[in-house]
């Protein structure tokens, strides 16, 4: 918890945090104690994306670094953001909330849309090797947009995502980090 | 008209688009004057014909729409065929029009466009069908837009700030309007940083505190008495989950467990922990309400302890609470001031009570996870959800992520190859033989059940009949009553691996339905051991006239329970240990075993069954039940760590959980309350021990209750509840008829959404149509139209040009709340078939598309519309510079 117990949370801030987080009350004192390096007070500690990025939860991620993207404030991390993070990870998290954090992770381009170039880096990410050929991941590619592309315009607005995760019951299952 | 031209500034589309400068200029020189003496502005709920006509003098634009006309024809027919289309189209009078021109229409249409969109949000609290809807909309729709807009064009944009204040406004009172918990939970799922969920909770806060003031003093107290013993709650409901997710030792596991294998191992341990906790529970009741008393009141026990017993569940264990046997029939009474303890009402109470609260919670979850898991009829058709669900964001381990990439990769390549597949047809020949395969491999696995279940019932009556006879050592007897539960175990080790030697040989279309059948085999296998069981228990142990046969009965499953966990110990050791010595040193072919959780599960269900028979005939099983389960999730996490890997094939985790939980529901638990039923209401008791000796039926004890409490006149009422609801037959016909009336009524209903989802797919179906048939009919027109009437501007408007994909895909980044607003509105909306075509030529005249009904095609067809204008002009462009 730091070293000065002047740091340590309060009540009533915890109370707060409470209220705008989906996340349970001990996992906040967890972060917490995680964040919090020594000498330095938690409110104003930052942590840049790539120290985030190697945290056990996220090393192995093939995503990692669109999440820290989407979680950070202009590549730094402050306490708050972190909690935010924390707190669309969790199981408690509604799956409206994870859902729209999913797209925003990966719409790669961001445009606001994931279109077939961040498909194709979802599928080699997935994957992670070059062994897919080129007209394997084209057609997966098709199908995916086949199924999912409503308005057939060649790329998936938040809606057209929205609709294929609700299918599909185990995202929220999945689309968990336990901080 | 400030708002208008500050919505269509906000549009974060609008950045991008190319008019941007031009519109920019035409709002400075238009919308100066008016700028701030909009009478629509403060009053956005005005009256459709005052705004129809302010927009038009607002914008003094010439315009050469006749305005009016169109009014009256097309804005309040939204139906009108689709044929009468093109005549009707605003954007082909202008071309005809010589006066039209070009850009200056153009933002009037963009605002009213945006404003269409906006019309769901403008939309006062009073016609809000329900405000966390409002809500969970609102934000998404900011999210998108400080994802969508570069910081810097927020900044720069004067007006971004007045919306951005005036759309918050909006949100705080709203929020104001909720109730307390409504609004924790809207501000939970903003998609925003924390600093602005705070601003808007103070926000919140402060308007909700100004109101209050201005109301009644008495009232104000009130509330505010209630918010202090809510916050008083919360903070008490707060610290016992803390502390009650520190007695969970095993929620540390799990996350180790979740991380290194993924969710779909993690879900069989999840069912173990939550069988744990029904244990847990089972336990204490059982303990408190009938162990304890009985302790009180209990002889002392002569038997002698040897140490075989905990194996046989005989011998020393006959005189102790762990069987019916022991238990007493009087009243127990200690203490002379306080009322007697009815041995036999306790132990009925409980039981009765445990398996209504099992019952219930149970249904519950059986519905909670039917609700969430099988929603949507066409659940997993395909591969989008295959691959955007795919990643398991749990996996912290390295080896597990190379793992599951390697997995993915093959599922991938099979599917890949599945779809070939499915286009050849096979020919009929094959077909028949398949069916053949699959047939036989049916009659084999049911002979093989049916043999099992008459090995296991002669079996046993023999064990009866040796027991009967006795005549033996004492130790032969108790390795005698050790044969039954060990043949059963290792039918049920040993049949189900026959069963997956079927697999080789049938071929399913689809990996599911592979795992689907041998489940319902093992199933049908395990139920129907125990069904036998059962039986022999009911009908043959029960009549044959032994001392005290629920103890017996108690024993047998004692020693099942006991015996099944052994071999369980024994199956991670020789099935998961050894093997995996075998798979890594001996024969590298095999490799590390998987993690099968099918059976797994099974087994689990299998365990849980037995553990229900028993409380009736050994109330402290559930402690046997809790230890064994404790012993096994510590020995299978273990086993898990050292010797397996996660299964390769794609394992749909929450849907499995669902047919696990009703598989413990439908055979297990029903059969065991028809079981209960059974020996609650047929069966005599044994005359010389238990609580019920010398009645003719448990459930006597209840009845003569009764007859004690009529001479009571104070629980009068008990006895009035028992005689005309418990007893009575027509209270029963009529809740039943109830019951059923009510579920007709909702299966109608649910009939009905079924066909709305269908018509409103088909509509979403439609919309795309829409689009791809107005983008060529623009296309159309654009050829036809001369190059010269607008290319100078044209011109001067790719100035400041933005790398065409943008442009083309900006006016449908408004799109996704549309979309998913309809979405949302799926349960109220009213289908319409129209689709947005029909409205699509009312559209420019709408200047905010605030109608009641606000429907989504409205805004829909406006932004298709859009879109449609925007790549014809990007054609336009582009022939432009070619010529």
């Amino acid at each position: 918890m730091g070293q000065g117990s002047s740091e340590s949370m309060k009540t009533e801030e915890l109370e707060e945090y409470q209220v705008l987080l989906c996340f349970p009350l001990s996992r906040i004192h967890d972060t917490f104690k995680n964040m919090c390096s020594p000498g330095e007070g938690y409110r104003e500690a930052k942590m840049t994306s790539e120290q985030v990025c190697s945290w056990p939860q996220l090393k192995v991620n093939p995503f990692r670094d669109r999440i820290c993207h989407v979680f950070s404030t202009d590549d730094y991390f402050t306490f708050e953001d972190i909690l935010g993070m924390a707190s669309v990870f969790s199981e408690k998290a509604c799956p409206w909330l994870k859902i729209e954090y999913a797209f925003f992770i990966y719409d790669f381009n961001e445009n606001g849309f994931i279109d077939e170039e961040d498909l194709q880096i979802i599928i080699r990410r997935l994957l992670n090797s070059d062994d897919i050929k080129e007209e394997e991941l084209i057609s997966l590619m098709n199908h995916v947009l086949d199924e999912a592309d409503l308005d057939n315009d060649g790329m998936l607005s938040l809606a057209e995502f929205e609709h294929v995760m609700t299918k599909s019951p185990d995202f929220v299952l999945s689309f968990q980090i336990h901080f | 008209m400030s708002y208008h031209y500050n919505e269509a500034f906000e549009n974060p589309d609008y950045h991008y688009s190319e008019t941007l400068e031009i519109d920019r200029r035409e709002g400075v020189s238009q919308g100066s004057t008016s700028f701030h003496q909009n009478p629509y502005d403060s009053s956005p709920y005005d009256s459709y014909e005052d705004r129809s006509g302010g927009v038009g003098r607002q914008l003094n634009v010439p315009v050469a729409i006749p305005m009016d006309s169109m009014l009256s024809n097309s804005e309040y027919s939204p139906r009108a065929p689709r044929s009468a289309i093109p005549d009707m189209n605003p954007y082909g009078n202008a071309h005809v029009n010589p006066s039209f021109e070009y850009d200056s229409e153009f933002p009037f249409i963009l605002q009213s466009a945006s404003n269409a969109v906006d019309g769901p949000y403008v939309r006062g609290p009073s016609d809000m069908p329900n405000g966390a809807g409002f809500i969970q909309r609102r934000p998404r729709r900011e999210a998108d837009m400080v994802f969508m807009t570069p910081f810097s064009l927020q900044r720069m944009d004067p007006g971004y700030d007045d919306e951005k204040l005036k759309q918050e406004e909006k949100l705080i009172q709203n929020l104001v309007s909720m109730s307390s918990g409504e609004r924790t939970k809207a501000i939970q799922r903003m998609p925003k940083i924390m600093k602005e969920k705070r601003e808007i909770r103070n926000k919140v806060l402060v308007e909700k505190t100004k109101k209050s003031v201005s109301k009644d003093a008495q009232i104000y107290c009130c509330t505010q008495c209630l918010y202090t013993i809510s916050l008083s709650f919360r903070h008490f409901k707060n610290s016992l989950v803390d502390s009650f997710q520190l007695l969970q030792p095993w929620q540390k596991t799990l996350k180790t467990i979740g991380g290194k294998f993924g969710t779909n191992v993690l879900s069989y341990f999840v069912f173990l922990t939550w069988l744990l906790t029904f244990n847990a529970f089972s336990f204490l009741v059982n303990f408190s309400f009938i162990t304890i008393p009985q302790l009180i009141a209990s002889k002392p026990n002569n038997l002698s302890f040897t140490g075989l017993e905990l194996l046989t569940g005989a011998g020393y264990f006959k005189e102790t609470v762990l069987y019916y046997g022991f238990y007493t029939n009087s009243t127990i009474r200690k203490i002379e001031d306080t009322g007697p303890y009815y041995m036999q009402l306790a132990y009925i109470f409980t039981t009765g009570i445990y398996f209504i609260i099992c019952f219930f919670s149970l249904l519950y979850s059986m519905a909670k996870s039917f609700r969430k898991n099988f929603v949507n009829p066409q659940m997993y058709s395909g591969h989008a959800a295959k691959l955007l669900c795919a990643w398991d964001f749990n996996i912290t381990n390295e080896k597990a992520v190379t793992l599951k990439q390697r997995n993915f990769s093959t599922q991938i390549k099979e599917t890949l190859s599945d779809v070939k597949l499915e286009a050849l047809k096979r020919p009929v020949s094959q077909k028949m033989a398949s069916l053949a395969i699959h047939l036989a491999a049916w009659v084999v696995s049911s002979g093989t059940a049916v043999a099992c279940c008459a090995g296991v019932y002669f079996l046993s009556i023999n064990n009866l009949d040796l027991f009967l006879r006795g005549g033996k050592t004492e130790l032969e007897n108790q390795a005698a009553t050790l044969v039954l539960p060990i043949v059963v175990c290792v039918l049920n080790l040993a049949v189900p691996f026959f069963y997956s030697v079927f697999g080789l040989v049938e071929k399913f279309k689809y990996p599911r339905h592979q795992i689907y059948t041998t489940m319902i085999r093992n199933i049908l296998l395990k139920i129907s051991v125990i069904g036998i069981l059962c039986f022999y228990w009911l009908n043959i142990v029960a009549t044959s006239g032994v001392e005290c046969w629920e103890s017996l009965v108690g024993q047998d499953i004692y020693r099942l329970v006991i015996v099944d966990f052994l071999f369980c110990l024994l199956g991670s050791f020789f099935g998961e240990f050894v093997r995996r010595i075998i798979g890594t040193k001996c024969c590298k072919t095999l490799g590390v075993p998987e993690f099968d959780i099918a059976r797994n599960v099974l087994d689990l269900i299998y365990t849980q069954t037995l553990a229900w028979i028993g409380i009736f005939f050994s109330p402290l099983l559930p402690a046997i039940q809790l230890i064994s389960l404790l012993i096994i999730f510590y020995v299978k996490k273990v086993s898990l760590m050292m010797n397996c890997q996660p299964p390769h094939k794609a394992w749909r985790a929450s849907q499995m959980n669902t047919v696990f939980i009703f598989l413990l529901f439908f055979p297990s638990f029903a059969g065991v309350l028809s079981i209960m039923a059974i020996t609650v209401w047929r069966l005599k008791p044994s005359e010389n021990c238990g609580p019920f000796q010398g009645l003719t039926s448990p459930y006597d004890a209840i009845s003569r209750w009764i007859d004690i409490l009529t001479s009571y006149p104070s629980s009068i009422w008990v006895v009035w509840i028992y005689r005309n609801l418990i007893e009575s037959v027509h209270f029963y016909f009529i809740l039943s008829i109830i019951v059923l009336i009510i579920s007709y009524l909702y299966w109608q209903i649910i009939e009905g959404r079924k066909i709305m989802v269908r018509l409103l797919h088909e509509q979403i179906i439609n919309e795309g149509k829409d689009k791809m048939f107005l983008l060529n009919k623009l296309r159309m027109l654009q050829g036809s139209r001369s190059p010269k009437a607008g290319g100078q501007q044209e011109r001067n408007l790719s100035v400041s040009q933005p790398p065409r994909q943008q442009a083309l895909q900006t006016p449908d980044s408004d799109y996704p709340e549309r979309l998913s607003e309809r979405n949302e509105r799926v349960s109220y909306a009213e289908p319409h078939y129209s689709g947005g075509v029909a409205e699509m030529t009312s559209f420019s005249q709408d200047p905010g598309g605030r109608q009641p009904s606000a429907r989504g095609g409205t805004s829909e067809a406006l932004a298709l519309a859009l879109r449609a204008r925007d790549q014809a002009e990007w054609e336009m462009e582009e022939e432009d510079f070619s010529s």
